[in-house]
């Protein structure tokens, strides 16, 4: 048997498993979870069990090195069965930070424990009141204070910082834009995270830090290369996030389908109209292109390539795709689509966070089509 | 010990209205279904793993081998099976025209005759024939002492014998048989204290039902062997002994409720109008 072939094998096993664990959790979770706002604790809990977050951590720190494709199928099934893969894409993605530049002491303290689900490392904190595509410009400071650090910083829209026991922090030394990882066990009385109230529920903050002691052991990789250590993982991040794009219009689409099949109005099926057919079979088909996209970006990242130009079509290709799939449910299901109880609601307003694409498009002109820096 | 447990795919349950039958009435189309594997094989692979391992040391203390019989794609329900911790894979070639009840019988036993397995754990039945039969069939045909719808599974002597408790209409039917043989099992085996191996301690409690595959397992799973054989290779007798004349589905569903006022009632309706007796 070929790799190949023993590959589609493993993946279509984890799409059963992953399945079979969203649909025993239920499409009614994932909406009162929605509805709630909480932390979808039970997810997690049984993502952890399943193994799933150790896919970026090499088996001597405890995870299962499954690699990019496992943790893009992942994401990608949960949202196809209707469920919400927000908080299971974080754990699974964001260690790669500290996998490609933590230290030692940090791989060891930490890795094991969140290959298992029990430390939460679901949080970058970037994003600033005055700062936001431009990642250079920090107002949050860390400055030199003995052998430690005192750290004054004010983040905004920051998911799930209250949920998360490991926060990546973003701020400014004299060396340039630093990386700190604060352990809210240790930090957390200076952590101060209040949420912000937002359409789609991605457990958003406003995070407060203000003269926070911190020693060198919390600094990730060196001072002045932050920036670089979070971008080492954005081709990875962005094939992700396209991951749970594909699922999502999958999940519309399926639904879509089966209303059009049932649904009856002026004494025949509504999936008889064109009007109705055209959108879906769009739809379909950049979804399927996309898809390729994709796939194509994992192959690169599983070598170990560089796939940056491919990562941001996939995340280009597959966030439109969606945005069309959502166009094409609307039509098909009509006011139904906006009643909550059908879960297509959920996934419209979940389809936005996905809908911002301007630096990637900047970074395909200057980096794969060669045309002239923009900024 | 060494397990064989006989895994089959069928069509996922959930979705047996779209069944169909072609139009000549001569076969049922498959066509646009998803597979699963058969429930009943499932509980029997947990089963197996069960027997075969310290839970809490997790230790492995026997081999567990899953073989199928169909077309080149049931490799991956094996893999399944794999990435749930079985060790070892065996796909013989057949498609599903070519099988019937005795010509997977006569298969297996040619496979217990290759492997030697101590014991062969198998589903008591498919989902999709409902034949149960397959289990009885190689049982007969290997001489083995036979235990059906397994509830409960303990070892004894040092894994010479094993005590079954039995799901019958009754009760529970509790046999001793002395090993090789063969067991089929019931969805009761999967309960959290059904099987008892001596070595994972008697108190221990397994979660309800088959074990989920671990990321860990499935990525394991794509490094473990799958045989292949052909049925025309293993010197058996390939002839079938039933055949299936004509398919066709049940007569829809009316939803005319009709209320009767006595059980004599009910039996001549079901008799007369209903022919279900
Ligand atoms: C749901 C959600 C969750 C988030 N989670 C996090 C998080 O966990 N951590 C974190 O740090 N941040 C997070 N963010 C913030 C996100 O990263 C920022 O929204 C993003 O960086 C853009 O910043 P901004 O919103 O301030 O927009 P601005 O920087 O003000 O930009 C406004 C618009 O102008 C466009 N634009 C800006 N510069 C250019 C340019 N040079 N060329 C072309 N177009 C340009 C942008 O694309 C954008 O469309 C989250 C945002 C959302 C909506």
């Amino acid at each position: 048997m070929s790799g190949v072939e023993s590959d589609a094998q493993a993946w279509d096993t984890l799409r059963l498993s992953v399945r079979s664990l969203a649909q025993e959790l239920g499409l009614d979770y994932f909406r009162r979870v929605d509805q709630e706002r909480t932390f979808p604790e039970q997810l997690f809990e049984q993502a952890a069990q399943a193994g799933w977050f150790g896919t970026l951590i090499a088996e001597s720190y405890g995870g299962s090195a499954a690699g990019p494709a496992a943790a893009s199928v992942i994401v990608e099934e949960l949202n196809a069965t209707g469920g919400d893969a927000t908080a299971v894409n974080a754990q699974l993605a964001i260690c790669g930070v500290l996998v490609r530049a933590g230290s030692e002491a940090q791989k060891q303290r930490y890795l094991p424990g969140i290959a298992r689900g029990e430390v939460r490392c679901l949080s970058v904190a970037a994003t600033e009141p005055e700062s936001g595509a431009d990642m250079t410009h920090l107002d949050s400071r860390a400055r030199r204070d003995g052998d430690g650090w005192v750290i004054d910083a004010q983040k905004v829209f920051i998911s799930m910082a209250q949920h998360t026991r490991l926060l990546l922090l973003l701020v400014r030394t004299e060396a340039g834009p630093t990386l700190f990882l604060l352990d809210r066990g240790l930090h957390g009385e200076s952590l101060d995270a209040r949420p912000i109230d937002m359409l789609v529920h991605r457990m958003t903050t406003m995070l407060f830090i203000e003269g926070l002691r911190v020693g060198d052991d919390a600094l990730v990789g060196e001072p002045g290369r932050g920036i670089e250590h979070l971008m080492g993982g954005f081709a990875l991040r962005r094939v992700l996030a396209a991951s749970e794009c594909i699922g999502s219009a999958r999940f519309l689409l399926d639904k879509s389908l089966a209303h059009a099949k049932e649904r009856k109005s002026f004494g025949r099926f509504i999936g008889q109209n064109q009007g109705v057919q055209y959108p879906l079979a769009q739809a379909y088909a950049h979804l399927e292109a996309a898809d390729l996209v994709r796939w194509d970006a994992l192959r690169l990242l599983e070598a170990g390539r560089d796939a940056g130009g491919r990562s941001a079509l996939a995340k280009i290709l597959a966030s439109d795709a969606l945005a069309e799939t959502c166009r094409a449910a609307m039509t098909t299901f009509g006011g139904w689509a906006l009643a909550d109880e059908l879960h297509i609601e959920r996934k419209l307003r979940e389809s936005t966070v996905f809908g911002f694409n301007n630096l990637l498009l900047s970074h395909v002109a200057q980096h794969v089509l060669g045309l002239p820096k923009a900024f | 010990m060494k397990i064989l447990v006989p895994v089959k795919r069928v069509c996922d349950p959930d979705n047996a209205n779209k069944v169909k039958v072609s139009a000549d009435g001569a076969t049922v189309t498959s066509d646009g279904l998803e597979w699963k594997p058969n429930p009943f094989d499932e509980y029997a692979v947990e089963a197996a793993l069960r027997l075969n391992e310290n839970a809490p040391k997790n230790e492995k203390l026997g081999e567990t081998l899953v073989c199928s019989l169909g077309p080149a794609e049931v490799a991956q329900t094996l893999r399944q099976a794999l990435a749930m911790g079985a060790d070892r894979g065996i796909l013989i070639d057949a498609t599903d025209g070519q099988l019937d009840t005795t010509v997977v019988a006569r298969a297996l036993k040619a496979l217990v005759d290759k492997e030697k397995p101590d014991l062969v754990l198998m589903g008591k039945q498919t989902v999709d024939g409902d034949s149960n039969a397959v289990g009885q069939t190689l049982a007969e045909m290997l001489g083995w002492p036979m235990a059906t719808f397994a509830m409960t599974v303990s070892t004894n002597d040092g894994g010479k014998t094993l005590t079954v408790g039995r799901e019958v209409d009754t009760g529970v039917l509790t046999l001793k048989v002395t090993l090789p043989a063969v067991v089929t099992v019931d969805l009761r085996i999967v309960a959290p204290a059904g099987i008892k191996n001596g070595a994972t301690p008697a108190d221990h409690k397994y979660n309800e039902g088959a074990r989920y595959a671990s990321l860990k397992g499935i990525m394991q799973a794509k490094k473990k062997a799958i045989d292949q054989l052909k049925l025309s290779e293993l010197g058996i007798d390939t002839a079938t002994s039933s055949a299936y004349p004509k398919f066709e589905l049940p007569p829809a569903r009316t939803g005319n409720c009709v209320f009767v006022e006595t059980v004599d009632d009910l039996l001549g309706k079901l008799r007369t109008q209903a022919k279900a007796i």
